[in-house]
């Protein structure tokens, strides 16, 4: 990571985890240590930006829309494999 | 991009399918729905401007509504944003 990061406030992850079903493997919770994903973490200078682009993963994710869960990893996965994306 | 790919394994648990969408998502056995939705979000990804009511319309002809279509097209959009916050940022590499 070439910028900074810093601890991100409990208040936001929480509001940014709040519209996940418990069943999701979501990239704003933890890793087995303890620590976010750097995707994440590279967010925390602007933590407003944060909690809105990780709460909208959790809106166009939400279960009562119409694509599976297999369909969307599906999207996500080919749109970075077109982007070359290292991530 | 390797992120994904591990939840797509985790989500459906094919091996072979998540290695085949890696490397070409083209060859992997889809169905006429998922093989157009994938051309959907590869020609957002690629040149969205390319995109016109015939595309939409060859989706409403597999079955997905107008709900489906804007879901589809914010998670492509949503994964292009984050695509490239992480590569500007150095995400995942080494030095």
């Amino acid at each position: 990571m070439w910028i900074k990061t810093v601890p991100v406030p409990d208040d936001v992850l929480n509001r940014s985890r709040a519209g996940y079903p418990q069943v999701y493997s979501i990239p704003v919770e933890p890793r087995p240590d303890g620590k976010l994903a750097d995707i994440v973490s590279s967010h925390s200078l602007i933590p407003a930006a944060l909690e809105h682009a990780f709460g909208t993963l959790a809106a166009i994710y939400a279960p009562e829309l119409p694509l599976t869960r297999p369909q969307q990893e599906m999207i996500a996965t080919v749109v970075s494999v077109r982007n070359r994306c290292v991530y | 991009m390797h992120s994904h790919a591990e939840f797509l394994r985790r989500e459906c648990l094919d091996d072979a399918l998540v290695a085949t969408l890696r490397r070409d998502y083209r060859e992997a056995p889809l169905s006429a729905a998922d093989r157009a939705m994938l051309d959907y979000v590869v020609q957002i990804t690629d040149d969205a401007t390319r995109i016109s009511p015939a595309t939409h319309a060859h989706l409403r002809e597999q079955g997905f509504d107008d709900t489906a279509i804007l879901q589809m097209t914010l998670i492509a959009s949503f994964f292009n944003y984050i695509n490239r916050v992480a590569d500007a940022l150095g995400v995942g590499r080494d030095a």
